[in-house]
């Protein structure tokens, strides 16, 4: 139940974006990379989204979420690997990994319809 | 369409993290994030910690719960510390896990240069305070026998951001048919660097080994 903290942080975010395009229109969608190894439920950060996005720029955009799959290298044989959680390990040499992707929480951007001309 | 922007949606949190280190810093506390499931033996541990350190190091405690002060109250019985209690239900909608902007309010005016060791005891959760940075030099969790061999693989994300496991109540684990060596092997394929120093709060088993790191960390 954290996606609430978080959802907050997604709407300043996004709303710190708009500000700074001193943009007025109501946002049509976001894009948002949620990666894999971490604890947030997209459909949870959906619900939040809905609610606490009422009566802001970003009421009735769209939340697109992109899930971001969990890749790692090995630190003995450098192997690239798309590990099946919930191991860790390298699948090859079982050796130590470090996380390349898959622990992403961003907002990517912000969209909103052309400005009229 | 607005140019693209890429922002990290912890980018808050981690700021106010760096600052609430900067803090410690200066107090030149070593600050210990204790994570674990609700039940797993988090304020024992800290009771046994505190009685065994206290008067050799200033200790101070930072509790997060979403309601009550009972480990408050537990922790000043056992010795006259700083403890502070932040409550997540009264400002913070009851969330699950203390982030950094909590802590940072959960200190607020509370000053504590000399501190050497600070224990920040999280909500007890296995999976939202994995995410939260809170300023902590070190992730240590605990894990008690009861919860069983299979938690490491229901829960990687914390397994893995943690330095330290302590692996509680060791002494009804035959009670409990906990298989010690299926656990280990869980443990190692989500985090292989982990340190796990098995105890039993309540018969002082281990703890030796704990409070060992515990000090070697501070004099560092």
């Amino acid at each position: 139940m954290h996606e609430l903290g978080i959802c907050r942080s997604l709407i300043d975010v996004a709303l710190g974006a708009l500000a700074e395009r001193e943009t007025t229109q109501r946002a049509t969608s976001l894009q948002v990379e949620i990666g894999r190894f971490t604890a947030v439920v997209p459909d949870s950060l959906r619900f939040y989204f809905e609610v606490l996005s009422r009566g802001t720029l970003l009421e009735g955009a769209e939340l697109n979420i992109e899930s971001v799959p969990l890749r790692t290298r090995c630190r003995s044989c450098a192997l690239e690997a798309e590990p099946e959680l919930p191991s860790l390990l390298c699948p090859q040499c079982e050796g130590v990994v470090e996380i390349v992707t898959g622990r992403e929480l961003r907002l990517v951007s912000v969209d909103v319809p052309e400005e009229a001309a | 369409m607005i140019e693209e922007d890429v922002r990290n949606l912890l980018s808050a949190n981690d700021r106010v993290a760096a600052a609430n280190r900067k803090t410690f810093a200066r107090w030149g506390a070593y600050v210990v994030n204790l994570m674990s499931a609700p039940g797993a033996g988090k304020t024992t541990i800290l009771e046994r910690t505190v009685e065994a350190l206290h008067g050799k190091y200033r200790l101070a405690v930072i509790e997060g719960d979403v309601r009550g002060s009972y480990d408050r109250d537990r922790l000043r019985a056992v010795a006259e510390i700083p403890v502070v209690q932040i409550n997540t239900e009264i400002a913070y909608g009851g969330e699950c896990h203390l982030d950094a902007p909590m802590v940072a309010g959960g200190i607020g005016d509370v000053d504590l240069p000399g501190t050497d060791l600070l224990f920040i005891e999280n909500v007890g959760n296995l999976v939202c305070p994995a995410e939260f940075d809170v300023g902590e030099d070190t992730k240590v969790m605990v894990a008690s026998v009861t919860e069983g061999e299979d938690k490491p693989l229901k829960y990687p994300l914390m397994y893995s951001v943690c330095e330290v496991l302590l692996l509680n109540k060791i002494d009804i684990a035959a009670a409990v048919g906990f298989d010690r060596d299926q656990f280990l092997r869980n443990c190692r394929s989500v985090n292989p660097r982990l340190t796990i120093i098995e105890i039993s709060a309540r018969t002082g088993e281990g703890m030796a080994t704990w409070l060992d790191w515990l000090q070697l960390k501070i004099a560092a």
